[in-house]
């Protein structure tokens, strides 16, 4: 493997990041690994500290399933040390601890802004203004800073207030109910927080927007990102067809709603609840599964050879083909197929992607970044290869999460200039 | 126009993508920049897409197309003819950005992959999605987005909860929707911007590898952590997050048949703030609130089942929107599980301006969800609907590359435009 190049998309970018759990912390994982230097700013209080930092999974001493996955045993700072959801999301960023209900925190707080390119945060609506820190009192420290602001609903309107993890974003916006199968089911939703990775998404590309435009003109701006907004955005095209053709949403489980398609599901598969996923769009398709099958008898059936036959007999075409995978294991029947042509793919649990997935072995999707007391651990990579600046979850500083208040050290000595002594006397007043 | 224009309004963008980046395309245009997207002469292949207006399929009727292509420019070039290709780099020399979802080494076949075209345009900065990028040893396979879902995790990680026994009798879902490729598109465009940022310092353009799988993978929150440090799998479960273990449900439904996510957040805290707005409602009997006082058992599986009972109840006896707005005056983070539809009527939705009107010919204005962060500097904006087949090709060919009409009338006999 060539060594690990400091990513420098962003070099010499400074964002001043008060982002918690997912949906913030993203947005800045991302500008980390593109070479900007994310300072995280955590509560010195402890109870305060993002609720990452004490869910599970733990990082344990030795490798392999702990005795005690919930980290019962573990005191609050070894939780924040060993925290393994908030190492993947944190990793390449710097870490300290500041207490922004003090005043000397508060001027720490100012001195930090005059020096950052971007300050970052997703508190409920109004938190920054009753801390004094809104725009204006940004603006007035440094006059081009990129303030952005992520909060479940966005910081106007009559729902400000509101507040939204993933999934309540998820089932607002319209997406959870899209998911699953069809009526009397519920809906399925999503079993994990598709709109805080997505609202990261949002995040980071608000701030790279406005470094572009900052670039060219020189001002800075304020932005306000609702993550439930950012869902909204995503089912334009139902909300087309809600209006133009008067008809609901309706969930169709995992049939192809809107590109006609026979077979078109999943699979069951030698083993307990082992799937492939199978989608055949025309009738070469078609053909081309049967071959892969070496022509099962029930494939002759001639209401089969063609897609509009196939799409009316679906139920019974699913359980002729669930007889044909039952027979195999999931990576034989995708192998099988994907000599053919056919588009099909195992339904992966983590455990394939870490263990079993020969493509992303070979594009070395999981990378090794150092943490401070752990020593090397695999974060999850970066979906693109650049030819010229490559991205890089390490950061500009070619490491993994920091622990709680790692680098106040760096911040406060370095970049402001304290002295140690001020250093102790601030840490002993419980302001860093 | 008056308005502020978007960030990337000086810049210039072609794309040549179907569904797997059409809305890397519609990200950029959204933020200003001028989208043109280039179609074979017979039309691109989401056109076919439904749904369509009426339900009559026709490739412009097709509101996928439209979503996904609005305020872009659009024309017609077939990249296969020579004369093809030499327009086309007459075009990527006026160009910033060229977004590229072609299948794998189409470009390369004529000669007009980053490397053909890059001494051409030093500056460009070139994306190109494919399912499982430019390298590895399923680069050639064939995919969808069902397939992208079941390959990248999320399949495995949502649907239903297993029977009593632990055995699941419902396959994993896919919440398909074409989300394979928008996580694709998000990707894009931040490598796209990223790599401006590098270019406004550098001057310099480059190439940038995307993977949809890769994409995929890197969007399944907690069920990697779990298997990378603790080699532990989560188990699917009905709307709400796969986990380690059966956790109880969170879902509940409403007097009006809508479902309610009724999350509490981990820890004691939570659990208590649950109760105290249940018994504020008459959901729970104000004694209960001593017990939750004692944190352990506040954050026990016990506290959990009852106060789940109490939602339960509570929810049936309501509408969905009542139990939404009175569990959010209390700080609860619960929302309704709406159709999207029903978002139109929503006054957040509408004071944000989240829903704007574009003029179609013969069908008036129809409302193209939008703004998802807002700014008073650059705002995201939508104003043309996307274009026909081919609607800009004398606007570009003619006016901008400066060929005559009759040269235009060549090339579309020919089948070039």
């Amino acid at each position: 493997m060539l060594p690990a190049q400091p990513p420098r998309l962003l070099a010499g970018i400074r964002i001043i990041d008060l982002t918690w759990i997912l949906v913030g912390a993203g947005a800045t994982r991302l500008l980390a690994s593109m070479g900007a230097e994310v300072i995280r700013i955590e509560p010195t209080e402890a109870r305060r500290v993002d609720l990452a930092r004490y869910v599970p999974p733990f990082i344990p001493d030795t490798p392999g399933p702990p005795e005690d996955p919930f980290g019962t045993a573990y005191s609050v700072e070894e939780r924040f040390d060993r925290a393994g959801y908030y190492f993947n999301i944190n990793t390449g960023k710097r870490g300290i601890r500041l207490n922004l209900e003090t005043p000397e925190g508060k001027a720490l707080f100012r001195r930090l802004v005059a020096l950052g390119d971007v300050v970052t945060e997703n508190f409920s609506a109004g938190t920054m203004e009753k801390w004094g820190f809104g725009y204006p009192q940004l603006r007035a420290i440094k006059p081009d800073i990129i303030y952005v602001q992520m909060s479940g609903l966005g910081n106007s309107g009559p729902q400000r207030h509101y507040i939204s993890y993933g999934p309540t974003a998820q089932a607002l916006s319209g997406l959870s109910y899209q998911s699953g199968l069809p009526e009397p089911y519920p809906p399925a939703g999503w079993g994990y927080s598709y709109l805080d990775h997505t609202g990261a998404y949002y995040g980071a590309m608000a701030v790279l927007c406005a470094l572009h435009h900052r670039h060219r003109t020189g001002e800075g701006q304020y932005i306000d990102l609702s993550q439930t907004g950012v869902g909204l955005v995503l089912t334009g095209t139902a909300i087309l067809d809600a209006v133009v053709n008067g008809r609901p949403t309706t969930r169709t489980g995992n049939r192809s709603p809107y590109r006609a398609a026979a077979p078109h599901g999943v699979y069951p598969c030698q083993g307990e609840d082992r799937w492939c996923a199978i989608a055949v769009f025309d009738d070469e398709e078609w053909q081309a599964l049967c071959r892969a099958m070496a022509n099962p008898p029930w494939t002759a059936r001639p209401e089969y050879a063609t897609l509009e036959g196939r799409l009316q007999h679906q139920d019974r075409l699913d359980a002729e083909l669930a007889s044909w995978t039952r027979q195999y294991p999931a990576e034989e029947v995708m192998q099988r197929l994907q000599a053919h042509g056919v588009r099909a793919g195992v339904v992966q649990t983590a455990a394939d992607k870490v263990r079993r997935d020969p493509q992303l072995q070979a594009r070395g999707y999981f990378v090794p970044v150092r943490h401070s007391r752990f020593g090397l651990l695999p974060v999850e990579g970066i979906p693109m290869r650049f030819s010229r600046t490559p991205m890089h979850p390490g950061g500009p500083i070619q490491r993994g999460a920091p622990r709680w208040g790692e680098d106040n050290d760096y911040v406060y000595r370095q970049l402001l200039g304290l002295s140690e002594a001020q250093v102790a006397e601030y840490r002993a007043k419980g302001i860093i | 126009m008056g308005e502020p224009a978007g960030p990337l309004a000086d810049l210039r963008v072609l794309e040549i993508a179907d569904e797997k980046g059409a809305y890397c395309g519609k990200l950029l245009a959204a933020n200003g920049a001028d989208v043109v997207k280039i179609e074979p002469p017979w039309g691109d292949k989401s056109r076919t897409y439904g749904p369509f207006v009426h339900d009559q399929p026709h490739p412009e009727r097709s509101l996928h197309f439209w979503h996904y292509n609005v305020n872009k420019r659009g024309i017609t070039l077939d990249l296969r003819t020579p004369e093809g290709g030499e327009i086309f780099r007459r075009l990527v020399a006026t160009a910033d950005m060229l977004v590229d979802a072609t299948p794998l080494d189409f470009l390369r076949q004529y000669h007009l992959h980053y490397e053909a075209l890059q001494p051409l345009n030093p500056r460009l900065i070139m994306v190109s999605i494919t399912p499982f990028g430019q390298t590895g040893p399923y680069r050639h396979y064939k995919t969808s987005d069902l397939v992208h879902l079941a390959l990248g995790g999320q399949m495995a990680i949502c649907g239903y909860d297993p029977d009593a026994s632990g055995h699941y009798d419902t396959p994993p879902i896919a919440p398909q929707m074409w989300h394979a490729y928008h996580m694709a598109s998000h990707y894009a465009f931040l490598g796209l911007l990223g790599a401006l940022c590098y270019r406004d310092r550098s001057g310099e353009g480059q190439f940038i590898d995307v993977s949809i799988h890769e994409a995929c993978c890197s969007n399944t929150e907690m069920s990697m952590p779990f298997f990378m440090y603790n080699e532990l799998e989560v188990l699917r479960q009905t709307n709400r997050h796969a986990f380690p273990y059966i956790t109880q449900p969170l879902s509940h439904r409403a007097r009006d048949g809508y479902y309610v996510w009724a999350g509490i957040t981990p820890g004691p805290v939570g659990m208590r703030k649950a109760a105290r707005f249940l018994v504020a409602v008459g959901a729970a009997p104000p004694e209960v609130l001593a017990r939750f006082a004692d944190d352990a058992w506040a954050d026990s599986l016990e506290a959990r089942q009852l106060l789940t009972s109490y939602i339960q109840t509570y929810v049936a006896a309501h509408t969905a929107e009542e139990v939404y707005h009175a569990a959010q005056a209390h700080d609860l983070p619960w929302g309704v599980v709406r159709r999207p539809e029903d978002n139109l009527a929503d006054p957040q939705f509408q004071a944000r301006g989240g829903f704007v009107p574009i003029a179609h010919e013969g069908l008036g204005e129809l409302p193209y969800t939008t703004a998802p962060w807002l700014s008073a500097t650059t705002p995201w904006r939508l104003w043309r609907r996307a274009p026909t087949l081919g609607e800009h090709n004398e606007e570009i060919y003619g006016g901008e590359l400066g060929m005559t009409a009759a040269t235009l009338q060549r090339l579309r006999a020919a089948g070039v435009i």
